[in-house]
């Protein structure tokens, strides 16, 4: 894997506001609650362990941004941190 | 209430005080998809299928905002559609999409969406072992493989029911919906009222269907006699495109016929029966210093809630049978010298529990031999091949066939009652029965308390549905914070009309059935238990001497 293109993807998944809160639901688990975050977390976390380790082809990237991007737009987490940013 | 307006699609909807601007978009014709919302249930917001984009390209779940004024929201763009979409496809890929087996085939809202929202591309990435099928209850059998995780059925069972049999066990991605302890379903609390099948979206909880064992009973030598409950009869047109909460019990009587039943009668007969009973048990109570208040004991839900939770209560329960357990009895001497099967339609999957109890043995014979619910007769008279809907009516078979329209309310919260009032004042000119209508034994709301006099003689009567509803009102009774001497008790919101056997009913939709079931009670030339012809040939020809024997159950404090 060329280190610029991996160093790329990186920036494109840790680039999201989300990025953080991703990783570290993928390291702990999820709540379970509701179903983006519930049904594509077993697969995020193996995703992230291969951009971790530099190990990821680019489809497995797109495959990552999917997800990361369903996860950020319906999660009901992310909705709620949404409303809270917005009233503030 | 002011009506103010919000814009959905870049239409203007009304709105006054909805829950949620799903509600608002609903009452405009615009279908927004759901599986974890339900209008009687506490809002969960975990589908996230509910999806609309707001003004700023946010998307939003619709289950879970209020409706402002001027609010816009979008249901169609494109963001909405591939996040939905996807969230299907990650559903799918988790699901056991054994569809073409599956009990709840037409009725899935899960492959509904799927298909409209063009989900064709499953994601299998959250693989979870399997979870057993949990049959061990007569009434609803489980499979977890088919869950999709809403919480409605865990839901109901605890905010409407107050069993909680259900329980949501949160493991990250391998949550599952189990039971109480981890029992079998039949081992926990669970009464067998089948709330939780009719509020399941998929096939993860269904009725335990057994009409290959009609079919069985049809093909056999053997007459099949079959008796048909009041609520079927407002529960089943709908699916066959007539008008919701039509009364159609003629059409009934038709359909199984054709399907090869020999005799068909109506359990509202047997429901004039329980009135002359329990109304008869009721003033000997009254008199004579018996257990008050007397709660009533038709609904096989109340009463194994009654053993699980209110034992100290099982003397204060009629000794009355079930109207169906009644009408059983009479079946069976009526046709003693042969044998028949015994089979009853009901609205109600835990009457499925009640026929197999030892107390609905009767001289050595159970008095029924099976109950099929609304949706298994549906999915008998689809299979078939019947023209429900173009078929002509027929009457009930006699000796046991008249009816009446006291007999008939049974199928609604209130009408049990409403019967006991009719024969308690045993006058049925129009002015009386519209003083009763009107004396607070109506309507869908869970607790009704009110008195009724008659003579010299003041009743204090409770008319309660849900089972939470049941504890609250028993919790007040016993704390002397009311004075009730009659409680009836229905396990189902709204009573039978409602169901777990019934076809799913939202709260429109039962109103329509009960406006259904008084329909048919006003067409009745008969309306006061006592003036049914069929029960002096049921004592002087049937039950010789033995009403107390044969009509009268005994539920023991374990």
């Amino acid at each position: 894997m060329n280190p610029e293109i991996l160093e790329q993807m990186r920036e494109e998944f840790d680039g999201l506001k989300t990025a953080k809160y991703m990783r570290n639901i993928a390291k702990k688990g999820s709540c379970g609650k509701c179903t983006p975050c519930r049904e594509s977390m077993p697969r995020v976390r193996v995703l992230i362990e291969k951009l971790n380790a530099g190990d990821i082809t680019a489809e497995e990237h797109a495959e990552l941004m999917e997800f990361a991007h369903l996860i950020e737009d319906t999660a009901l987490c992310f909705s709620i941190l949404r409303n809270y940013v917005k009233k503030a | 209430m002011a009506e103010k307006y919000m814009i959905i699609d870049g239409k203007q909807c009304s709105f006054t005080c909805e829950r949620n601007v799903l509600e608002v978009a609903k009452n405009h014709g615009i279908e927004i998809p759901y599986l974890c919302y339900c209008e009687h249930l506490s809002i969960y917001k975990g589908c996230r299928l509910c999806i609309v984009e707001d003004e700023k390209g946010d998307l939003v779940a619709s289950c879970g905002i209020e409706p402002k004024e001027g609010m816009v929201v979008h249901t169609n763009t494109a963001k909405v559609r591939n996040n939905r979409r996807k969230l299907l496809e990650l559903m799918l890929g988790s699901h056991n999409v054994d569809c073409a087996s599956c009990e709840k085939a037409e009725t899935c809202k899960l492959m509904e969406y799927a298909v409209k929202y063009g989900a064709t591309a499953p994601i299998k990435y959250n693989a979870q072992p399997r979870l057993p099928i949990d049959d061990s209850s007569v009434c609803i059998t489980r499979d977890p493989s088919k869950c999709i995780l809403c919480g409605l059925c865990v839901r109901t069972c605890d905010e409407v029911q107050g069993v909680k049999a259900l329980e949501l066990v949160k493991k990250s991605s391998a949550s599952y919906v189990g039971t109480a302890e981890g029992k079998p379903l039949a081992q926990t609390n669970c009464v067998g009222c089948g709330q939780c099948a009719s509020v399941c979206p998929t096939g993860a909880l269904v009725i335990n269907n057994q009409t290959k064992k009609m079919w069985d009973m049809i093909d056999s030598d053997d007459k099949v006699v079959v008796q048909v409950a009041p609520a079927v009869r407002v529960g089943i047109g709908e699916a066959f495109g007539l008008p919701e909460g039509e009364p159609v019990m003629g059409k009934i009587v038709t359909a199984l016929k054709l399907m090869g039943a020999d005799v068909v009668y109506d359990t509202n007969m047997s429901a004039d029966l329980s009135i002359m009973e329990e109304s008869a048990e009721f003033i000997d109570r009254l008199q004579n210093g018996g257990a008050l208040p007397l709660f009533t004991s038709c609904c096989p839900g109340w009463i194994q809630h009654a053993e699980h939770k209110h034992p100290e209560l099982l003397h204060n329960i009629s000794s009355c049978g079930s109207p169906m357990e009644m009408l059983g009895a009479l079946v069976r001497k009526q046709f003693k010298n042969e044998h028949v099967y015994s089979v009853a339609i009901m609205p109600c999957t835990a009457k499925k529990f009640e026929a197999a109890r030892p107390e609905l043995v009767k001289d050595g014979e159970p008095v029924i031999d099976l109950v099929l619910t609304t949706s298994e007769l549906i999915r008998m008279i689809k299979e078939a091949d019947i023209d429900f809907a173009n078929l002509p009516d027929s009457e009930c078979d006699n000796p046991l066939g008249d009816c009446t329209g006291a007999g008939v309310i049974f199928g609604v919260t209130g009408g049990v009652t409403e019967a006991v009032i009719r024969h308690v004042l045993n006058d049925a000119s129009p002015e009386t029965l519209k003083t009763i209508a009107e004396c607070g034994v109506r309507g869908l709301e869970g607790t009704k308390i009110f008195s009724v006099t008659a003579g010299d003689l003041t009743i204090r009567i409770a008319v309660v549905s849900g089972l939470r509803n049941t504890d609250a009102l028993i919790a007040k009774i016993q704390s002397g914070e009311i004075e009730v001497d009659f409680v009836e008790v229905m396990a189902c919101p709204s009573g039978c009309i409602n169901g777990g056997g019934q076809p799913h009913a939202d709260g429109k939709l039962r109103e329509k059935r009960n406006d259904g079931l008084f329909l048919a009670d006003e067409r009745y030339a008969l309306r006061v238990s006592d003036d049914n012809p069929a029960l002096k040939y049921a004592y002087d020809n049937l039950l010789g001497g033995r009403a107390h024997d044969l009509l009268h159950v005994h539920y023991e404090k374990h």
